[in-house]
């Protein structure tokens, strides 16, 4: 935990603006954590003070506002909690517990850097991409955006990625807005015009099914890339263990100091556990064991 | 401790806390892991993670639901880096620290409950041993280890007879009465004992007709609906014995506190609570000091076993 302060506080609602038909983006005044939090970090949200619902829903910050007073958060409201999130006006409250989480490395070394997003995941990618849009402005590397939605209703955040520079490609599971595929099937072709992977590094946020066709296109090609796992949670700080995923025991080994992670590798087998809160929500694509 | 002149501590063995709440094992790691969200010096106690004789994988997802009816279901499988590692590593932290250590540890048998006994009362640092008879009697046929009264006894006593520490009996009077779960940890020489029903409980994605808790089925029911039942264990347990009683269970604030303690418990475990929000530790503490002054009570264990049937 060296290095890292976690604060609980008590963030006021500053705005709550419906984006499409399913997401939201919630603004709210958090200082103490808008001053430390890097990109792919999350902020583990109560959606109301009483014990229904009784868990926190973690959100990864969508981008600091404000002068750096304030965070917004992208949301889709897929159940109960986030039903409640929807209806919060300009002075209601939300307790936060952050800034958790490793957050995406950035390497910033002179290659392609493509964002890859799938859905509501696409708006974990918009700080990290803030901050590559910066060294690409200054010359060092190069910069590229692929986000995919199922269709044209769904599509969003499209002024504030193209605010980024560099390509940006939309594209939809039905055709209906931008190129028509999946996201890693529309990054596959971008790719390939391009003429070359080996300088390409990726970052991705979406769907386990992206995911999982991400690490097959990394593996292919021999491309550096991290991906967001998404879990139930408890406390996010790890403390409860709770929110474990599987990791292959030979890419953690090459990346990680275990001694200063929660994860437990299996004497008898290739795998271990790590904990999406504290040792992700951001992985190396070699790292993770998706099924 | 002393809070608008009331006197909240309380004594377990040869335990003196400073007041009554802690943390229920396996909700707070190691204590550092909160150390920027609690104020660690301020608890009663801290009970850290199970600890196993060798490091332990834990299950394999998903560990954790939340379920209607303001519950969750979780089951880490006693996931923990193991009594070595946590001398070596998280020991040198918490004893930093001005607070009591408490050590819940689970063995396959008795002789592990025995051998990590020995090691922890071989360092400094350790207050007490939690003996958590919850957990799986692995060489004795995979029921837990309170299932079986005797059973239960003799794992007590190996660890009385092993340490001078205090001595805490978690037990789950699930298949034995908990009056005489209670009464044979006190004869095996416990300290204290703190029933937990850990009920297992499962839930269904209607969408996918799939597990929610994947490969573990099943999962601990926690949340504050436990309350009730734990509460009823807690004075159960306080009628049929005379050393002290910790109470666990759907803990949210300092009402359920007094609500334990009237019942006569003598100290409290808080555990998804403080979860969820890490500030129920000291909001539970104050509050409890603000009810006794208001009542006029000047010592809080005055209030222990106090409750009236009508």
């Amino acid at each position: 935990m060296e290095g890292k302060h976690v604060a609980q506080t008590r963030a006021p609602v500053l705005a709550n603006e419906r984006l499409n038909e399913e997401h939201w983006r919630l603004t709210l005044a958090a200082p103490e954590i808008a001053a430390t939090i890097k990109p792919g970090q999350f902020v583990n949200l109560r959606v109301n003070g009483g014990n229904d619902p009784l868990c926190r829903r973690p959100f990864t910050v969508f981008r600091r506002v404000r002068d750096g007073l304030g965070i917004e958060i992208v949301y889709r409201v897929a159940g109960r909690g986030t039903r409640l999130m929807a209806a919060a006006r300009p002075g209601d409250e939300f307790d936060l517990v952050g800034p958790l989480g490793s957050g995406y490395r950035l390497d910033r070394s002179e290659r392609m850097h493509i964002l890859v997003g799938g859905g509501c995941g696409v708006a974990a990618l918009f700080s990290l991409g803030q901050e590559l849009s910066k060294a690409s402005g200054e010359g060092t590397l190069e910069l590229a955006s692929v986000l995919g939605f199922r269709s044209r209703s769904m599509v969003m955040l499209e002024e504030e990625f193209t605010s980024l520079g560099g390509e940006l490609i939309l594209a939809t599971d039905d055709g209906t807005y931008g190129r028509e595929g999946r996201a890693v099937e529309v990054l596959s072709s971008f790719v390939e015009a391009r003429g070359r992977a080996d300088d390409c590094v990726v970052y991705a946020s979406g769907p386990e099914p992206m995911n999982r066709a991400l690490v097959a296109f990394c593996r292919k090609h021999g491309i550096p890339g991290q991906l967001a796992m998404e879990k139930h949670m408890l406390c996010g700080i790890g403390a409860c263990l709770t929110c474990n995923c599987k990791v292959d025991k030979a890419g953690v080994l090459k990346h990680r100091d275990l001694a200063s992670s929660h994860i437990q590798l299996d004497p008898e087998s290739d795998i271990g556990y790590a904990m999406v809160c504290q040792d992700g929500p951001i992985f190396n694509v070699d790292e993770v064991v998706l099924e | 401790m002393s809070l608008g002149g009331v006197d909240l501590s309380v004594t377990i063995g040869k335990l003196a806390l400073r007041n009554p709440v802690m943390p229920a094992s396996g909700t707070f790691g190691y204590g550092e892991e909160l150390a920027d969200l609690v104020d660690l010096n301020g608890l009663g106690a801290i009970v850290v993670k199970g600890t196993t004789l060798n490091p332990r994988m834990g299950n394999p997802p998903n560990r954790f639901v939340e379920v209607a009816g303001c519950a969750f279901l979780n089951y880490v499988g006693l996931q923990n880096v193991g009594v070595r590692r946590f001398i070596d590593e998280k020991l040198p932290y918490l004893r930093g620290l001005r607070t009591p250590i408490i050590v819940n540890i689970a063995g396959e048998n008795v002789e592990e409950f025995k051998l990590m006994t020995e090691a922890l009362s071989r360092v400094d640092g350790v207050s007490a041993i939690e003996v958590n008879l919850a957990c799986p009697n692995v060489s004795g046929g995979g029921l837990a280890f309170s299932a079986d009264a005797q059973v239960a006894f003799d794992v007590v006593k190996a660890v009385r007879d092993a340490t001078d520490l205090t001595v805490i009996a978690k037990v789950s009077p699930s298949l034995v009465d908990v009056r005489t779960l209670a009464q044979v940890c006190a004869s095996a020489g416990a300290d204290a004992v703190c029933p937990i029903w850990s009920g297992m409980g499962m839930a269904i994605d209607i969408n996918t007709g799939r597990s929610r808790m994947g490969a573990n089925l099943r999962g601990a029911l926690g949340g504050p609906g436990l309350k009730p039942l734990h509460l009823r264990l807690a004075y159960e347990a306080a009628q049929a014995v005379s050393i002290p009683v910790i109470g666990c269970g759907g803990i949210c604030g300092w009402e359920d506190a007094v609500e334990y303690l009237l019942a006569g418990a003598s100290a409290v475990q808080i555990g998804s609570a403080g979860l969820i929000n890490p500030q129920t530790y000291t909001e539970t503490i104050d509050g409890l000091g603000k009810w006794a002054e208001n009542r006029g009570v000047s010592r809080i264990e005055e209030v222990v076993g106090s409750f009236r049937m009508s």
